[in-house]
């Protein structure tokens, strides 16, 4: 399996954007879990903690607007976001401002 | 500090004797009825005393239950908790590589790196939501969530 954003930009109305779509869900939900994670580390300690929902979106998408091809870590390359279909799902996201895992109520 | 509540005692008993005395000079210089009504008040108010003081005991047992319990439930949160930096550090690996690894298409498991949550994680993580509150409780839930929401319905990318 090769990265899908690697390849060409697929045109609005393409079947195979579902795909790209889930592969930008996979990724979105693995580093929402990293950033929940994160928040919860003063928590873990001891400390006075107060996970702030909103800075936990903002460090979402700044995460995956600068994912590179190489991963977030890095080996260096260009960023995902310089693919279009990518960029225009961190784009939706971002405007709604809505990330599932942190915003719903799951009661 | 003792010679001044050897004072007080002294005083109290003293002024304690002077008014009982002075109360029962008086009502037995009363009349009957007067005495009767006297009693019949006495024992009112004894009874409401008594009451109170049942009512008191039983809110004071309540609030020493609740705070044993309080103080039950913080400390097994303290002991769950002292191994959720592990936990909550080995999730973050794990998610890093899955993302990145999602980001360059890879299945591939890479060697060093944490990749899977382990039963001993979900088993802390378990313990922590058992006994935390508030919006870390909820985090921690949505940990859980993310994790079988992300293994299960995302297996085309894992």
């Amino acid at each position: 399996m090769t990265d899908l954003f690697s390849s060409e930009v697929l045109a609005e109305g393409d079947h195979r954007l579902l795909a790209r779509r889930e592969q930008f869900n996979a990724m979105l939900n693995w580093i929402t879990l990293r950033t929940i994670s994160d928040a919860l580390f003063d928590y873990s300690r001891g400390k006075d903690s107060n996970p702030d929902r909103d800075a936990m979106k903002k460090s979402i998408f700044f995460t995956l607007k600068h994912i590179g091809c190489g991963g977030s870590v890095g080996d260096g390359g260009w960023l995902l976001e310089n693919n279009a279909n990518y960029s225009g799902f961190l784009k939706r996201s971002m405007e709604s401002n809505h990330v599932a895992f942190i915003d719903d109520d799951w009661k | 500090m003792k010679g001044r509540f050897l004072d007080g005692l002294a005083l109290g008993l003293l002024l304690g004797f002077a008014i009982s005395t002075g109360s029962l000079w008086l009502i037995d210089s009363t009349q009957g009825v007067v005495r009767e009504s006297f009693y019949d008040h006495l024992t009112h108010f004894f009874t409401l005393t008594a009451a109170g003081l049942a009512l008191w005991g039983v809110s004071r047992q309540i609030q020493s239950n609740v705070e044993l319990a309080e103080h039950h439930r913080k400390a097994k949160l303290d002991a769950a908790r002292s191994s959720l930096p592990i936990v909550l550090s080995n999730i973050h690996e794990m998610s890093e590589a899955r993302c990145d690894a999602i980001s360059r298409g890879n299945k591939t498991r890479p060697e060093d790196k944490h990749w899977e949550i382990t039963d001993f994680e979900l088993s802390t993580l378990r313990s922590c939501i058992e006994h935390a509150e508030g919006i870390e409780k909820d985090l921690m839930q949505q940990i859980i969530r993310v994790i079988k929401c992300s293994l299960l319905v995302g297996e085309g990318w894992n």
